[in-house]
This record gives C-alpha cells, sequence and structure tokens, in this order.
C-alpha cells in the first residue's frame, strides 16, 4: 500500500512539472496555432552549401539553408521537415501538394512568380564565372561569347537566363559538380552559377569545413548581376507565407540570419540590404509555339541522331559479340557470354553515368564528349540484345546449309557471309526494328548527362515557364509521328517474315 | 557405284567422311592424289577433295535466298572466281542438261521436290567434279517424281562422271550400277558387280537383307 501511494505520488509530480514545462509554450504560440508540420522540399544531391548529406553522417541533412530552416521553426512555431526532391520538380511538387514550401537557391524571378509565392528574401546572390587556372583567351563574359567559348550552368536558374539573354553558347547541368568537372576536364571553357556554388567548389582561398574544392580553377573577375533567394509557397497559401515572411522578418532583426550566413562564410557587405523591400514583380511572357517548336525539333533531331548512332554501334558489336559467342574459342566464348550477361544485367542510366563521369577519372587525359558517351553507352548495351536476336536467327538457319555450301567449296567465313547471314536477317530483322522503337523511346534516359534531346528539351522549356500541357502535347506529337512508323514497319517485318520461320 | 545396306548400316557416314563432312577415328581416305587422315581435319586435302567430288543431299539444301541460277553461280563465281558471264553461261548449259532451262528465275520455294533435286545436282555439276556423292536423293520424292531425277542420273554415267550413290531403289542400283558395295554395321558385307551381289550373294545377312528389301 506503501509503494501504491508513492508510485502515485511521483506520477503526479512528473505531470505538474510535465505541464508547467510545456505551457508557457503552448501559450506563447497561441492556443489556435497549427501544430502541423511543413513539409520543405530540397535537393540533397550536390547541393553544397544549401543543403547537403553530412559526409560524416550521410543520413543527416545539413546546409546553411537547413540552419535557416530550424531557426524558422523557432520563430513561426511549426516544425519543418526537410523532403528530398529533384531540384527540377520542386515548384511543380510545390503546385501539387507534395511540399508546402520550397526552399533551395531558388531565385525570386518573374516568370517563377507567375507561378508560385515568394517569402522576402534571405539571401542575395550574385553570380560567378570560373574558369580553369590557366585560362587567358578571355577576362569576362562578352569576350567569352565573342570567341565562341561554351559556358556551363544549372537549368533552370537565373544564371541560366543571363547566358540565354546574353547569347552565349551555353551547356545546362542538373546538378552543380557536373559543369566544373567537365570545366576540368576541358569540355566546358567557363561555369557560371551562383556565388555560394562557386565559392564552395572554386574558391581555394577560404578555408572551409564543407569545401568540395576542384583544383586547377580560379573566379574570373568580381562576382555580378545579384539577385535574390527566397522561399517559395503556393500562392493560396497566404497564412504560410505571412509565417515565413515574418519569421525571415526577426531572424533579420535579431542578427540571427547574419550569424548562420557568417558560420557557412556566406554574408557580405551586400546582405545588408536584404533589410530594404525588393521589387521583383511577376512577368516574362508564356512561351509561343513558335518559340519552342524549333527547340523542340533540334531536340527530336538529336533523339533520331543518338538513336541511328548507338544502334549502329550496338547492330555492329553485337554481331562481332554473336560470333564469338558461337565460333570463338573457349576463352573468347565466355567473354561473348559474359559480356551479353553484364550489359542485360546492369541498368543503362548506371553504365551511362559510369562512361561519362567515372571513365574519364580513370583514364587520366580522356575527354569524353556527353553525345559520344551517350553513344557508347547505349551502343554497348543494346549490343548484348542485338547478339543474342543475332544468335537465335543465325542458329535458327540448319545445319544442312552449312554443308550443302562446304560442299561446294565454300570456305566457313564466306558461307557465314553469303549464305547463312543473308537468311538469318530475316529472323532477325523484325526483333531488331522493335528493338529500335525501345531504343528511341530509351534515349530520353541521356538527359541525365547533359544531352539535350527530346525529352530534355521538354523538361528545360516547362522548368522555368510552365505551359507543361501545350509543351508537353507537342512533344508527345513528335514522338510519336517518329516512332508509330517504325512500329508498324516493325510489325509489317513481322508478319511479312516471321511467320515463314 | 551403288551403296545399299540396311538403315543404321553407316551409308551416309561414309558419304560424308568422303566429303569431308565428318571425321573419323581409324583408317584414311584417298580420292586421286588427296588424302584425309583420322583427327584433326586437314583443309588443303579436303577442298582437293570437295574439287573431285561434289555432294547432293536427300533434302536438296538449295539456298532459298537465291533463284535457281544464282545457286547454280554461286560457287563458281565465288570459289572458283570465273567471270559472271561464264558462270552463267555454265549455269544455263547445266539447268538445261537437267531439264530446268525455263526455270532459270524461280525460286526454290516455287519449284517440286523432283526439280530442287535436279538443280541441286546442276549446282553440284557446275565446280565440275569428277563425280557426285548422292546420299538418298530420290527418298524424299514422289514415285512418279523420281524418274525425272533417275533419268538425269543414268544421262550423267553415260557421260563418264563417277556416281557414289545410297538408294533403297534396288531396280535402279541393278540396272545403272558397275559396282554395288553393301554396309552393314560399319562394315562391308558384300562388294561386286549387281549381278553377283544382288543375285548370288555369298553371305546370309545379305540374302536376309535382299528378302526383306524384295519382299
Ligand atoms: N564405320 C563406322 N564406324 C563407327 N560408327 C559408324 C560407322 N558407320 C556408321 N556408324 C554409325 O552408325 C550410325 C548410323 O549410320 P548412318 O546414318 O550412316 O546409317 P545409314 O546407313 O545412312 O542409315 P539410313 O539408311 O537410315 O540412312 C551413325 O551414328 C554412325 O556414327
Ligand atoms: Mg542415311
Amino acid at each position: 500500500m506503501d509503494t501504491e501511494s508513492q508510485r502515485w505520488r511521483w506520477w503526479a509530480l512528473g505531470l505538474a512539472a510535465g505541464l508547467l514545462l510545456f505551457l508557457p509554450q503552448l501559450y506563447a504560440q497561441g492556443p489556435a496555432q497549427n501544430q502541423k508540420p511543413i513539409k520543405w522540399g530540397g535537393d540533397t544531391d550536390g547541393g553544397f552549401p544549401y543543403v547537403f548529406a553530412d559526409r560524416i553522417d550521410p543520413e543527416k541533412v545539413i546546409g546553411f539553408e537547413m540552419d535557416l530552416a530550424q531557426a524558422l521553426e523557432k520563430e513561426i512555431g511549426r516544425p519543418i521537415v526537410f523532403e528530398q526532391r529533384t531540384y527540377e520538380s520542386l515548384l511543380a511538387d510545390l503546385g501539387r501538394g507534395d511540399i508546402d514550401v520550397a526552399m533551395n537557391g531558388l531565385e525570386i524571378i518573374p516568370e517563377r512568380l507567375k507561378r508560385v509565392a515568394f517569402s522576402r528574401p534571405y539571401y542575395i546572390y550574385q553570380l560567378q564565372l570560373v574558369v580553369r587556372a590557366d585560362e587567358s583567351r578571355f577576362k569576362n563574359l562578352e569576350e567569352a561569347k565573342a570567341k565562341g567559348m561554351t559556358i556551363g550552368t544549372l537549368g533552370a536558374t537565373a544564371a541560366e537566363r543571363l547566358l540565354q539573354d546574353q547569347g552565349v553558347s551555353l551547356k545546362t547541368y542538373d546538378d552543380q559538380q557536373g559543369p566544373y568537372d567537365d570545366l576540368r576536364q576541358g569540355a566546358l571553357d567557363g561555369v557560371l552559377m551562383d556565388l555560394p556554388i562557386a565559392i564552395y567548389y572554386a574558391a581555394p582561398d577560404k578555408k572551409l569545413q564543407y569545401s568540395q574544392l576542384k583544383p586547377g580553377l580560379k573566379f574570373l573577375g568580381p562576382a555580378f548581376a545579384e539577385g535574390y533567394y527566397g522561399i517559395a509557397v503556393r500562392k493560396d497559401d497566404k497564412e504560410l507565407l505571412e509565417q515565413l515572411n515574418r519569421g525571415i522578418d526577426n531572424l533579420l532583426n535579431s542578427g540571427k540570419l547574419k550569424d548562420i550566413l557568417q558560420k557557412w562564410q556566406l554574408w557580405t557587405p551586400d546582405q545588408y540590404r536584404l533589410y530594404e523591400p525588393i521589387d521583383v514583380v511577376a512577368g516574362g511572357d508564356d512561351m509561343r509555339f513558335a518559340d519552342y517548336l524549333p527547340l523542340l525539333l533540334w531536340g527530336a533531331v538529336v533523339t533520331v541522331l543518338i538513336t541511328l548512332a548507338s544502334f549502329a554501334l550496338a547492330v555492329a558489336i553485337g554481331l562481332f559479340i554473336a560470333l564469338l559467342r558461337m565460333y570463338g574459342p573457349a576463352p573468347l566464348r565466355w567473354f561473348g557470354v559474359g559480356y551479353v550477361e553484364f550489359f542485360r544485367g546492369i541498368p543503362v542510366l548506371l553504365l551511362l553515368y559510369f562512361i561519362y563521369y567515372g571513365l574519364p577519372a580513370l583514364v587520366p587525359g580522356l575527354k569524353l564528349n556527353a553525345y559520344i558517351a551517350a553513344v557508347l553507352g547505349f551502343g554497348l548495351n543494346y549490343a548484348a540484345y542485338e547478339a543474342e536476336i543475332y544468335r537465335a536467327g543465325i542458329s535458327s538457319i540448319p545445319r544442312g546449309q552449312w554443308e550443302a555450301a562446304a560442299s561446294l567449296g565454300m570456305s566457313s567465313p564466306m558461307t557465314f557471309r553469303r549464305i547463312i547471314l543473308p537468311q538469318a536477317i530475316r529472323v532477325i530483322l523484325p526483333p531488331m526494328t522493335s528493338d529500335l522503337v525501345a531504343l528511341f523511346k530509351d534515349t530520353s534516359v541521356v538527359s541525365i548527362i547533359a544531352v539535350v534531346e527530346l525529352s530534355k528539351q521538354y523538361q528545360i522549356l516547362t522548368k522555368s515557364g510552365g505551359g507543361y500541357l501545350q509543351i508537353g502535347l507537342t512533344t508527345a506529337a513528335l514522338y510519336l509521328v517518329m516512332s508509330v512508323p517504325l512500329g508498324y514497319l516493325s510489325r509489317y517485318l513481322e508478319h511479312r517474315w516471321g511467320a515463314k520461320h | 557405284m551403288a551403296l545399299l545396306g540396311p538403315s543404321g548400316g553407316g551409308k551416309s557416314t561414309l558419304l560424308r567422311c568422303l566429303n569431308g563432312l565428318n571425321t573419323f577415328d581409324t583408317g584414311q581416305i584417298r580420292v586421286g592424289e588427296h588424302v584425309l587422315r583420322s583427327g584433326p581435319r586437314h583443309g588443303a586435302e579436303i577442298h582437293g577433295i570437295r574439287r573431285l567430288f561434289g555432294m547432293v543431299f536427300q533434302d536438296f539444301q538449295l539456298f532459298p535466298h537465291l533463284s535457281v541460277l544464282e545457286n547454280v553461280i554461286e560457287a563458281p563465281l565465288h570459289v572458283q572466281g570465273m567471270t559472271r558471264s561464264d558462270a552463267v553461261e555454265r549455269a544455263e548449259h547445266l539447268l538445261q542438261r537437267v531439264g530446268l532451262g525455263s526455270h532459270l528465275h524461280a525460286w526454290p520455294q516455287q519449284l517440286s521436290g523432283g526439280q530442287k533435286q535436279r538443280v541441286a545436282i546442276a549446282r553440284a555439276l557446275a565446280m565440275q567434279p569428277r563425280g557426285l556423292l548422292c546420299d538418298e536423293i530420290t527418298s524424299a520424292l514422289d514415285p512418279e517424281i523420281k524418274h525425272e531425277v533417275l533419268r538425269v542420273l543414268e544421262d550423267l554415267k553415260r557421260d563418264g562422271l563417277t556416281l557414289i550413290l545410297v538408294t533403297h531403289e534396288m531396280g535402279f542400283a541393278r540396272r545403272a550400277a558397275d559396282r554395288v558395295v553393301v554396309l552393314c554395321d560399319g562394315r562391308i558385307l558384300e562388294d561386286g558387280p549387281p549381278a553377283q551381289v544382288l543375285e548370288q550373294p555369298r553371305t546370309e545377312r545379305m540374302q536376309m537383307f535382299l528378302q526383306r528389301v524384295l519382299g
């Protein structure tokens, strides 16, 4: 009995203490406060110094925006939870309601203001041109343009827009690392990105904890073309916008935002202007059909060229592998079997990554153009499938044909070339044509290595301006115009020749 | 020369060895000055033997992607390196001889079995061999059609061509062959002129074989 009452007393005490601790907070936030967490979308993929996975504990997401989010959490009184999203889809995800806010170095630009609302800015960025340390051909963007230099940048950013507006030849990337890697390997002449990124990848004099320094690069000239980073919210989410603005306001006035930026070495005197009102308004024209059609058509041409070149390579290598596998001596035969199993077993995406990013790292001095890497990747991958088609076709020709040719004095290579292959083609052609159709559609994957073909062009066009439906329908129409006749050809060949065997 | 014998006796095997299509474990094969030995193939010797003897198969094995004429000129053009006009001239002559002068541009699929087999004979002859090896070349044909092929063979023999044929046509063997060899279990059971082998067989097994075949 004694212990029972004691336990009860402890319990009551604990409850009271808990209430005492939490009550002030509950009161401060007001009883009407919504405790629903705010879903914050960002991309940790190569996202220094915004949000990225901690190298020591990859489960942990850190970065100056993470610090900002945690500070805002306290100001607003609602938990902010991070959700991993791809950078390109942030605004689309926001519109769909998958996330409540998007914060990932998103510049406040007129086109975006048409689709979403932005909080007051939390950072004033500038653009920084980075070149190889030994660069002497140009000293600024104008000279780079005049000399026909190619500048790399992130897709759907203010930097991309600036390069486009100035007519500089440019190449867009999905990640921050790619452009700097390509610059070092000579595939690019310069990289124009936001200063925070440039600092973390190419400023050797800064002592940064999380620096991703790529040696052999330098800043070219001072940073320029400033703009604002803001937090994007849905336009109808007025309450949240209000909360965010008040939160950033408080962080500015208490000096906490400055502390965070200083911690990440991002503070510059320019940031004092964060205290002033900003004047970016929604604007920019909707893309018109006549504007985007040429871009999509060019994308279609690239798609067709990559498809044809890859397939030609696949058909050639495939025949070679099939011959090794069927007629080669034992070690070569095993190689043929290994080749087929290997390339059928790994995703083509991985292969493309490896060829484009991995090979140049392994082989010093190797400069792989993204288009060549794409053709190589798909050529090697599809060769495995074509080899099996060849093998099936060639084995379907009866042995008697070999013997009849041999008895006429024909050598094996001659028999293969003049008697077996021409007959096997009839068995081979229908499945090969349907592979061609498949490859045609598969090529959309190459966008991951900075090749701008039809699908990628669609992505680029819709990223900044929206217009998913019209541009999407045009893109689909272009694909269909090309793939439907191919499909018919495949079925025709199947019907014509496939049935006889 | 006619090769006779029960099924599984080794007739096809012998013929294929003679043309270098099969290897063998013991013994040797001599054709003219060419010698095939057991063990790994010897390309040059096989090639020499194939120049001396053409081969005709039971299931024709015409090249289906080539027309009748192209079937016949294929080897002269690409193995012997003849000019096209010479090869065509020879092929037309040969096809006329086997009675297919009007089917030069037909496709193999369009021909009857007997016609196919005669194209196959013309194709083998186009390499100007000294003889032909024929393995049951009439077995897949209807009885009425067999004769057109057999007639061609008799005609060729009259012209001095050496024919080694595996056949189940006893009547034809007796009528046309100079020599009959009977194979049984991979060994020669009888060997001699048809009158002797078919009419007065020396071995008991041969008598049983004849009884079974002739009924
Ligand atoms: N001399 C031999 N030594 C070893 N094996 C032999 C010999 N002759 C024949 N054989 C074997 O006997 C089997 C049947 O031979 P083959 O097909 O030549 O018979 P065939 O006389 O053509 O019969 P069919 O009349 O049915 O066509 C084959 O597997 C072959 O390897
Ligand atoms: Mg046989």
